[in-house]
């Protein structure tokens, strides 16, 4: 079983909190600040695309943004496991759960989440102390009848 | 990017632990507790008709939940998504995401169960003279509702 030092601890809860903080951006900010959660040298790899550095986080959530207009969705997170590597490097992984629809709220005939993913984040510690994401992978497990995510994958192939 | 000291990182955690206390409480031990959970002068909006003040308003919020439970119905609140912000030593605000499953009948009960409510929550604490944490504001927001929502019976008559 494994154990944290003091400054562990302090670490894996800044860590887990930057991946609320990441997937808050996502919901109520459209991910408009997405990139700079990201190592200038990161790279994102959604399904099968990869997308490197911050502007091609920016590309990705660009056509996101666009596929979604006029949708609540929420990325729920559960099973987040921290590893610390040590003092500047360490590994996120976890589930997100997509719940997804239009409308006014609340938005009736809840049957499900549209898309249950793994995922995965790299993690290195910035000159400013900050932690920031090098690589991202997320790998869909479950997926529903989205039509974002069928909007998303024309644009991604078009 | 945020950063946090040992410190504050217990408070954060702490404030989590807070929050899996409360929903044990209204999960297992039928909120007869909850008032507990709550400062005397707080305040719960929960949407359209569910609004109360006060430790006396939410032991009248939960007897109003229980009195229209069925029988053997099972409910799971399942926390999700817990975002933590310390503001100082005495002051913090949780925001996290409630996604509920209500199924009836005898455990386990058998088939898929599709959640029943997905739900934005947001509460302001604050410690008490005694150092425990205290709800002063808990607002949550119905986003998405399938069948078992309750949010119609909830709210006041």
């Amino acid at each position: 079983m494994r154990t944290f030092s003091k400054d562990a601890a302090a670490a894996a809860v800044e860590l887990e909190q930057l991946a609320m903080d990441y997937w808050r951006d996502i919901d109520f900010n459209d991910a408009r600040k997405l990139h700079d959660f990201y190592t200038e040298d990161c790279s994102f790899a959604a399904g099968e695309n990869t997308y490197r550095g911050r502007d091609g986080i920016k590309a990705f959530y660009d056509i996101a943004r666009a596929a979604k207009v006029g949708m609540t969705t929420r990325h729920v997170m559960s099973n987040l496991h921290v590893v610390v590597h040590d003092n500047d490097r360490a590994t996120l992984a976890f589930i997100i759960m997509s719940f997804r629809g239009a409308g006014k709220l609340p938005i009736t005939g809840l049957q499900g989440p549209a898309l249950v993913s793994d995922g995965r984040m790299e993690c290195r510690r910035a000159a400013d102390g900050t932690w920031r994401i090098a690589s991202f992978g997320g790998t869909p497990v479950f997926m529903g009848n989205d039509p974002v995510l069928e909007k998303m994958a024309k644009a991604q192939a078009g | 990017m945020r950063t946090f000291t040992p410190e504050t990182a217990t408070a954060g955690f702490e404030l989590l632990q807070f929050v899996e206390d409360y929903w044990r409480e209204v999960d297992f031990n039928d909120a007869r507790n909850i008032a507990d959970y709550f400062a005397e002068d707080c305040l719960y909006d929960s949407g359209p008709g569910i609004r109360y003040q006060g430790r006396e308003g939410m032991r009248k919020f939960y007897d109003h939940v229980r009195s229209i439970a069925q029988p053997e119905r099972y409910v799971r609140h399942t926390i999700l998504s817990k975002h933590v912000d310390v503001k100082d030593k005495d002051t913090g605000t949780v925001n996290y995401c409630i996604v509920t499953y209500i199924g009836f009948g005898k455990t386990p009960i058998q088939g898929v169960i599709n959640p029943s409510q997905v739900t934005d929550v947001r509460i302001a604490c604050r410690r008490n003279q005694a150092g425990t944490w205290e709800i002063a504001e808990f607002h949550g927001t119905p986003l998405f509702a399938g069948g078992g929502s309750q949010l119609k019976d909830l709210g006041k008559k």
